[in-house]
């Protein structure tokens, strides 16, 4: 198999771009840290409930890289397994409002009539909150576990596809590929999820991605304000909250979980830029 | 005139979706699991205090009814007494509210003149260091949470060189200036007191900067990309043809519609920043709606989260709604897209 994706058109113009390249492996890096992190990290079990009074507050050395925390955790290792949480989230919020605000977004771009316009209407409402601030609201008055917090961020994201679906369906519906299929009798769910789904994957994908970054920002955000995922699982939203309160003395406490949300954010949307010149509709 | 219909309709488009938040976050208070009034007065109040809270905070009665005398005391300014500082959620709010509206204005002012001139220089230079300096720029602007913003801002210009201030919005020993606005830096230049403005102006700087910065990126990406594509335009090399000046094109043909679409996204960053304020002011201790906002929510106070989304959702919807204005008014096609 030497023509796959590497010898392809695709990968010839995303690897034009340096930078997007730089993110691709970027990103390679940290999702391979995430998933091998129990064989990587130095301390794997800091990751948990440990407890080294000895060890407390070193700043960054060789044997610490990133220094150890107020219990002598070291914080490279929960970084790195910080990332792991990162990433489910990122996956699993938009795993669940991607699909839902895509197949709104279908409905009522082909729809139209009423039932568009009181699908776009709730939509709106969705939009003139502040995503942190409806989050905030829904975590803040349901219980503090995982699963909620997930919940929360996918109620707040799934609006924005059904946004972007809308509009390109409403430009797609009277296209000739779509007016032959319900010519020869295709059926609703055939001709939104094969006729036009399709010409909508890049443009998704591309959000896909770039969101896929966003989310991990949020959520740090609302566990930075203490509304994440519950200690001792390493965080790197609640690390940064943590070590904001003894800084500038142990400045490596927030600095580095910091740095971590940064670069994979970074990561993420390097690749979406990519992805969106080498579809082409960038630029 | 036309303008004039234009307002009307998305002043009314606006009451509509504000209608909704109001339904849409009344709804979500009402999914708190356990008896919010016991919450509110704790383990050890007894059946009867709780009893009479749950009267007062009409928890007894049908929810669509609840909505209904909700919606009646909100004409009056009224959203209710807040379970957490036993205070009227409305009086709480709008102490706080003026110190976050400050913040965000000062983030907004240095977003837009920084990011779009930015932007305007990444477009005219298109593909040189510049243009790729401001593209990263931009990006770390972008990619980075402004509370970790706040965090190095601090650290490095605040601890380390000193030269900001480190938290707060005005110094102890500052002597404040009689409320008119409410927003510290213009009351104080208007009684004339300039070591309090400079002292809160010393004090804005960088939790405004903070702030700024996820916008500023946005801000200076879009307004390059949207220049960009108006130079390709055939008018742009028609005057170029008739040897205008680069600056004469730049700021006479390419900016103008460049600007339409830009200023759309940046009242969706306004909305964004309106949510990041919570982040910075906590890392900053300023005394905004920050620590209001996460209390009530932590608290599980029923008026106060309603309280508090309401009137971010309202404050955003106005400040899109000028933005839709002032991108009518610019662009005539607009204005007269639905006759």
């Amino acid at each position: 198999m030497k023509v796959g994706i590497f010898n392809s058109r695709a990968w010839y113009r995303y690897r034009s771009e340096p930078l997007a390249v730089f993110g691709l492996g970027l990103l390679a890096v940290i999702v391979l840290m995430a998933v091998l992190a129990p064989l990587l990290t130095p301390y794997p079990d800091h990751a948990g409930r440990f407890v080294d009074f000895r060890n407390t507050g070193q700043p960054p050395s060789l044997r610490h890289w990133f220094g150890t925390d107020l219990v002598g955790r070291d914080v490279l290792t929960r970084v790195i397994f910080g990332y792991r949480i990162s990433l489910v989230i990122g996956f699993v919020v938009l795993g669940l409002a991607a699909p839902l605000g895509i197949t709104l977004g279908l409905v009522a771009g082909y729809m139209g009539g009423r039932t568009g316009a009181v699908i776009m209407r709730i939509t709106d409402v969705f939009l003139a909150i502040p995503a942190l601030v409806l989050a905030m609201a829904v975590l803040g008055v349901l219980e503090r576990t995982l699963i909620n917090g997930l919940l929360a961020l996918a109620v707040l994201w799934w609006p924005w596809y059904t946004r972007m679906v809308y509009n390109q369906t409403r430009t797609l519906r009277h296209e000739e590929f779509v007016v032959a299929a319900k010519v020869v009798g295709a059926s609703h769910a055939h001709i939104l999820f094969r006729e036009i789904l399709p010409n909508l994957l890049p443009s998704v994908l591309t959000k896909f991605t770039l969101d896929l970054g966003f989310v991990i920002l949020v959520a740090s955000a609302l566990s930075f304000l203490g509304l994440g995922v519950e200690p001792p699982t390493p965080d790197l939203g609640s690390m940064v909250a943590e070590g904001a309160t003894y800084q500038p003395d142990m400045w490596w406490l927030p600095v580095f979980p910091g740095l971590a949300i940064l670069l994979v954010v970074l990561a993420f949307n390097l690749v979406g830029d990519g992805l969106r010149s080498m579809f082409g509709d960038g630029r | 005139m036309h303008l004039w219909r234009y307002f009307l309709g998305r002043l009314v488009g606006s009451l509509l979706v504000l209608f909704g938040v109001s339904i849409l976050i009344f709804g979500v208070a009402r999914l708190i699991p356990g008896d919010p009034a016991r919450i509110a007065l704790g383990p050890m109040a007894s059946a009867e205090q709780v009893e009479m809270m749950r009267e007062r905070l009409r928890l007894n009665e049908p929810v669509i009814v609840q909505y209904g005398e909700f919606v009646r005391d909100l004409f009056r300014g009224d959203l209710g007494i807040s379970l957490y500082t036993k205070r009227p959620v409305t009086s709480d709010i709008l102490s706080t509210l003026p110190a976050t509206f400050e913040l965000v204005l000062a983030a907004a002012l240095i977003m837009t003149l920084i990011g779009v001139p930015l932007g305007i220089v990444a477009a005219r230079y298109r593909n040189s260091g510049v243009d790729r300096a401001a593209n990263l720029a931009a990006l770390l602007g972008v990619v980075t949470p402004s509370f970790v913003w706040a965090i190095f801002l601090m650290l490095v210009f605040a601890f380390a060189l000193d030269i900001f201030p480190i938290a707060g919005r005005v110094s102890r020993s500052a002597e404040l200036p009689p409320m008119v606005t409410g927003l510290l830096i213009f009351d104080s230049a208007i009684a004339g007191m300039w070591s309090t403005f400079f002292d809160a102006v010393r004090h804005i700087v960088l939790p405004a900067i903070a702030l700024a910065m996820g916008g500023l990126g946005t801000a200076a990406r879009l307004t390059r990309a949207n220049m960009s594509e108006v130079y390709d335009r055939q008018y742009v090399q028609l005057a170029r043809a008739f040897s205008y000046t680069e600056r004469e094109i730049a700021y006479k043909y390419a900016l103008r519609p460049a600007m339409v679409p830009t200023l759309t996204i940046l009242g969706l960053d306004f909305a964004i920043m309106l949510g990041n304020a919570f982040l910075v002011e906590m890392v900053f201790a300023w005394p905004g709606m920050a620590r209001y906002g996460v209390e009530v929510i932590i608290r599980k106070d029923l008026n106060g989260i309603v309280g508090t989304v309401l009137v971010i959702s309202a404050f955003f919807l106005i400040i899109n709604m000028i933005i839709d204005i002032v991108v009518a008014y610019m662009n005539p096609r607009i204005r007269f897209q639905d006759q």
